[in-house]
């Protein structure tokens, strides 16, 4: 049998990581289904929807990743129709936030 | 106070018509949009087509001036001395790239947000790249 000489205390650990929500955040890759993708006015639609949520949002595409609260950011990523995107919600209201948007991106028209 | 007006001061008229039809799309009806822009059929701005443009804007809210080009910005200030008290003290002549700042910022008008938060999102356009990074 081998012994170690000192095992870590992983609580501590568990406790610090728990703290940092690592574990709460929602992370969602979903496929916009929407006509026009994401741009002008469903971006604008999506953008206010993301407003109305204490929780903080991301956005993104590929290895990009931007604040889903700002138009100028979510217009950036230019996301068309078809193309998988990655939603990060962490907050009090993530859930509601996820279930909100998410309903958004899987609309076919907005 | 109420949603924020936004006046758009360009030298062309059909800039302004055209960013205001592409604001209006994303912002919605909520968001009044206004040109001042043009000389009749000339390109250039005046002063006070201006203030006739704010005149137009609704009684409660934040006047927000959006301009495209260097001499544009001198006819806002000239509008804004031109200006009523009444009108010019909820006026404001905003620092921002045209298209990006007037897209930004009507849409964060658009959520009933302060006009310090509307005039916020115009100027930090200038630091969201266009391509994302």
């Amino acid at each position: 049998m081998v012994t170690h000489a000192k095992s870590p205390d992983l609580t501590k650990t568990w406790a610090f990581l728990t703290k940092r929500q690592v574990f709460d955040l929602i992370r969602k890759n979903l496929v916009v289904n929407l006509e026009q993708g994401l741009h002008a006015r469903p971006a604008s639609v999506f953008v206010r929807a993301a407003n109305a949520f204490q929780s903080e949002i991301r956005i993104g595409k590929g290895d990009k990743l931007t604040n889903a609260k700002s138009i100028l950011g979510v217009l950036s990523l230019a996301i068309a129709k078809g193309q998988e995107m990655i939603l990060e919600i962490d907050g009090p209201d993530e859930e509601e936030a996820a279930s909100s948007l998410e309903q958004i991106i899987l609309s076919k028209e907005v | 106070m109420g949603n924020a007006s936004f006046v758009i001061v360009s030298h062309s008229k059909k800039l302004a018509d055209g960013l205001i039809q592409l604001a209006s799309q994303m912002a919605g009806p909520s968001v009044h949009m206004v040109p001042a822009a043009g000389l009749g059929d000339e390109l250039g701005t005046s002063a006070t087509d201006i203030v006739s443009a704010m005149e137009t804007c609704p009684e409660d809210g934040a006047i927000l001036l959006f301009f495209d080009l260097g001499s544009a910005y001198m006819n806002c200030q000239m509008a804004l001395e031109l200006s009523p008290p009444a009108i010019r003290d909820r006026s404001w002549i905003v620092d921002s790239p045209l298209v990006e700042g007037v897209i930004a910022s009507s849409v964060v008008a658009s959520m009933g947000l302060s006009q310090e938060e509307v005039i916020a999102a115009a100027e930090e356009a200038y630091h969201i790249r266009k391509v994302a990074e």
